[in-house]
């Protein structure tokens, strides 16, 4: 992971920049802590995410995830690993067994469509606990968590970007709530399987859920994905409060 | 705008011809008003030559008078097309022809240095294919023998002349993606090469690109124009090559490669990394010319900026406040994976419909420069006036084909040899 931060003193505002994190980038912008402050939750931040990442990084070989993969035996398991198991659990439930890392029982865990989400949650948790009331958190573009507002603004906005043609297709206002995008891309189609067909999602269509809790936003933009129009409805009762809207791209 | 526009709005904008001289000649034209013609004779009335035939009808000042080829069905095609051209079977009764002013020679590589030298003796202007000849001591006799005439001479490396590689090519030289780090061509087809053959005793005469008494393979049909364009970015010649070929699939009896991978180096290090292969056309064509800062893909006329995905939108948000201002920033979509070529946005190079060559056919692709140069040539027999550098390129590229196949028939580093230097080359 690589990281650059910079404080704009006469904003009282933290930018950092993480890379090569969860195979993408993490970006936060804090407004209203004074300097130290600032740069504490900003280690507070990455340090998350770097265990996150130990955790859950199928990519890497040592990680929790992998190692459990190659196991033929169960083996113990971090807290943390126990905690997301324990919410995939729930989200299968409540997703009517669409969300499943297990892809069916027929792969490996795969965390990809809840680790995002998941380090978000936990993201919110450190600005809560440092008072923070305006914050804006992007990553890898697919999960964005806006807390409070921008300082000129009532609240944080941000487009909506077809991967096709970068345009942009729709602005969404966020204030203390989450953004989460799910769809194929032009270099990185077919990642998304049905665990009940099995069958991997082509579309042309990206799905977007805004959510309180940035978790809910990230399995349901997945789980959207492949859903039938029936089987969203049904689940969205499961969740209410939660946007679901979808573009053809 | 007309096409052919672009050439005079290019040189007169930026004074940038000294850039690209070979240009000067298609802007050079003779008095239309003397209604002058170039009296031109065919030689070689393939599938490219009778292309040329129909490029011909297209320029007013061009008369096509004689069409010359030993081979009878090839011969007749083409006077379908040119009825009132004079037939051939023998180039050298052409050129014993005092009124004719030029020769066109679309003829097999093994013959191109032949003809030519017989040509410039015989008093002719003369428009090749490219390449130049199928050895090196064939491009130095024809080099000498052009630089001791007063005739123009003429090769057809189209790129030269395509807008979005000219333009291209400029705005990489004023710096659009900053230092030029190396350059990655290849060329892509799944194709056997091969033509009908009527009769046994034509396949080294139809299929001649197959063998060796007539063909350098992929590097003189394919590499030469893409090897052109990398010197001319580079404004240099590389040193020094090493490459390995094979005959992969097409084992037909053929003598020439099938798949070519090599790398030449320029002095400084910076590397053409070219590969070609006919048994598999996934990658198509393209010439990719790295910088530090982009990549220009001159081929489909686009560039990339290594920077649009550098360039985080926090950066622009925080921007924002400290300008105090309040707007959306673009950021949300799929998830941003790093390093995936496709995540790039392509930039047109130049504006409006860019012809892009997917490289497949044989024979031509529409609006790739061919005609602008058969018009140069038409002007150049009237006017008698030499094209610029068009040989000197012509020779550069052709040379650094040869010394290709050198190395990987050799399997060794083949340094390029001194008494194949000329002046025009830095190295």
């Amino acid at each position: 992971m690589k990281t650059q931060s910079t404080y704009y003193a006469s904003n009282s505002m933290f930018q950092g920049s993480a890379t090569d994190v969860m195979g993408t980038k993490l970006e936060v912008l804090i407004v209203g802590l004074a300097e130290k402050k600032a740069y504490s939750v900003w280690g507070d931040i990455t340090s998350t995410v770097k265990e996150l990442d130990r955790t859950f990084n199928r990519f890497d070989p040592q990680s929790e995830v992998s190692r459990l993969n190659a196991s033929e035996v169960d083996i113990e398991t971090s807290d943390t690993f126990k905690d997301a198991l324990n919410l995939c659990e729930t989200y299968f439930i409540l997703t009517k067994n669409l969300f499943d890392i297990s892809r069916g029982g027929r792969e490996d865990l795969d965390f990809g469509g809840f680790a995002k989400g998941y380090a978000l949650r936990r993201i919110a948790v450190i600005l809560k606990a440092a008072h923070v009331k305006d914050a804006f958190v992007n990553f890898g573009n697919s999960s964005i968590l806006g807390i409070g507002t921008h300082p000129y603004g009532d609240c944080w906005k941000v487009g909506l970007t077809n991967p096709y043609t970068d345009d942009v297709i729709k602005e969404f206002e966020l204030k203390n709530c989450s953004l989460s995008t799910s769809g194929n891309t032009p270099g990185y189609c077919g990642h998304i399987i049905n665990p009940l067909t099995h069958k991997a999602d082509e579309s042309r269509v990206l799905s977007t859920v805004v959510a309180k809790d940035p978790l809910d936003a990230e399995v349901l933009s997945t789980v959207f994905l492949i859903a039938s129009e029936a089987q969203r409805k049904d689940i969205l009762l499961n969740f209410p409060g939660v946007v679901y809207e979808s573009f053809d791209i | 705008m007309e096409r052919r526009d672009f050439i005079k709005e290019f040189g007169l904008g930026a004074g940038a011809l000294a850039a690209v001289p070979w240009l000067a000649s298609c802007v050079r034209k003779p008095d239309a008003a003397k209604g002058d013609k170039a009296r031109l004779a065919l030689i070689g009335s393939g599938s490219r030559g009778q292309y040329h035939i129909h490029m011909l009808r297209g320029i007013a000042n061009a008369e096509l008078v004689a069409i010359c080829d030993p081979y009878e069905v090839n011969l007749q095609a083409a006077l379908a097309l040119c009825p009132t051209a004079k037939a051939y079977s023998d180039y050298r009764r052409v050129l014993e022809d005092t009124s004719i002013d030029g020769v066109i020679i679309a003829t097999p590589l093994g013959s191109h240095a032949r003809i030519t030298l017989d040509a410039i003796s015989a008093g002719k202007h003369v428009f090749c294919e490219k390449a130049m000849a199928l050895t090196l001591d064939e491009c130095k006799a024809v080099y000498d023998a052009y630089t001791h005439s007063d005739k123009a001479l003429y090769y057809c490396m189209q790129r030269m002349y395509d807008e979005k590689y000219v333009k291209g090519v400029q705005m990489i030289r004023d710096g659009l993606i900053g230092d030029v780090v190396g350059m990655r061509c290849h060329w892509f087809r799944n194709a056997d090469w091969r033509r009908e053959v009527p009769s046994p005793e034509l396949e080294r005469k139809i299929n001649w690109r197959l063998y060796r008494e007539n063909s350098a393979g992929l590097m003189t049909e394919l590499a030469c124009h893409q090897l052109e364009v990398c010197n001319w970015v580079a404004d240099r010649m590389p040193v020094e090559v090493a490459g390995l070929g094979d005959i992969v699939y097409w084992k037909d009896g053929r003598e020439v490669y099938d798949s070519v991978s090599l790398t030449y180096r320029y002095s400084d290090g910076r590397k053409i990394s070219y590969e070609s292969l006919i048994s598999n056309k996934f990658n198509g064509m393209e010439d990719q010319i790295l910088g530090k800062n982009g990549t220009v893909d001159l081929t489909r006329g686009v560039f990339y900026l290594e920077e649009d995905n550098l360039e985080p939108g926090i950066k622009r948000l925080a921007k924002q406040i400290v300008d105090k201002t309040f707007a959306a920033i673009p950021t949300a979509g799929p998830s941003w994976r790093p390093e995936l070529r496709s995540a790039y946005a392509p930039h047109p190079l130049i504006e409006g419909q860019v012809s892009v060559n997917a490289g497949q056919s044989m024979v031509s692709a529409d609006h790739d420069g061919s005609d602008l140069i058969l018009e140069a040539f038409c002007n150049s027999c009237i006017t008698g006036s030499k094209a610029e550098s068009v040989v000197e390129e012509a020779y550069c590229a052709t040379t650094l084909c040869l010394l290709g196949n050198q190395a990987m028939d050799e399997k060794r580093v083949v340094s390029f040899p001194s008494e194949y230097k000329i002046p025009y080359m830095k190295f």
